[in-house]
């Protein structure tokens, strides 16, 4: 994946099966396996990308923001985290601008 | 911004970690705090967002051959805070680089140290299932980090859970770095 949002490892002795994001199951190997995660711009959620899948597999991309989205916020209106975390914050901003 | 190093550790202040079982444990949980009596230092020196960008899992009982469940939730604890555990008044033991000041978010870690039926579940960003032989870690790169708003513990989803479940009857470990 190019320009990674994040980066996972998974180091095990046996080949096991692995649920991402609980979307899909994975048979991996045994030893090290690395996946590249991108986190969605709308939700925060992380999201593993499995190597060369296509991106409908795994997530979206919101034309307005045109970053990486997950399957959940795929179809969904376009409030980019940041914005959520602004509108979380404005009563305690509000409340200290009134000196509470 | 401060960074800062968690695990659910027996050594920390004495905490035993949880045991697992087929419901959510909670194992690492942080709290948006303005400093109180609680959180060291005690200074209030306003609300701030925190960042989790670094996460390890696993097991450290006998291997077998079982399903572990991890996630990281968003959680809200109320304005009445029953987790009061010992690791926030002891914030400035776990900064990464020790000329920084202790984390001013409110900290806990395993159910021993307080009652898990004290904060309500949100949604879950980070979620993976694998045998409990497996270790797992993931890093953020700079600007994807799991955040949570920096608002007061009585808001709705303002926190951070790490928790895990599984058929397994031996303790899991859980690592977080994150920043402030």
């Amino acid at each position: 994946m190019r320009n990674p949002h994040g980066y996972a490892v998974i180091t095990t002795p046996d080949p096991v099966r692995v649920n991402f994001d609980r979307f899909r199951c994975e048979e991996v190997g045994a030893g090290v396996i690395e996946r590249d995660t991108f986190t969605c711009c709308h939700c925060n959620r992380i999201i593993h990308v499995k190597p060369m899948a296509p991106m409908g597999e795994f997530g979206s991309m919101c034309r307005n923001c045109m970053k990486m989205t997950c399957p959940t916020c795929a179809d969904g209106p376009c409030v980019p985290f940041q914005k959520r975390l602004e509108m979380a914050e404005q009563r305690e901003m509000a409340l200290k601008s009134y000196g509470f | 911004m401060p960074n800062y190093g968690i695990s659910n550790s027996n050594l920390s202040f004495g905490s035993a970690q949880t045991t697992a079982s087929t419901s959510y444990q909670p194992a690492i949980m942080t709290q948006p705090s303005s400093g109180s009596a609680l959180v060291s230092p005690p200074a209030n020196n306003g609300l701030k967002r925190v960042k989790w960008y670094d996460v390890l899992v696993g097991t450290n009982g006998t291997p077998a051959d079982s399903y572990v469940e991890y996630s990281i939730i968003r959680t809200t604890i109320g304005s009445t805070l029953t987790w009061t555990g010992t690791l926030s008044s002891a914030s400035s033991a776990f900064t990464l680089d020790p000329a920084d000041t202790g984390f001013q978010c409110f900290c806990t870690i395993n159910a021993s140290q307080g009652s898990s039926a004290s904060y309500s579940v949100g949604a879950e960003p980070w979620y993976v299932g694998v045998n409990q032989r497996a270790s797992y870690r993931w890093v953020a790169a700079p600007g994807s980090e799991i955040v949570s708003p920096a608002t007061s513990s009585a808001t709705t989803f303002s926190g951070l859970a790490l928790r895990f479940r599984g058929t397994l009857t031996t303790t899991v470990t859980g690592n977080v770095l994150f920043s402030e």
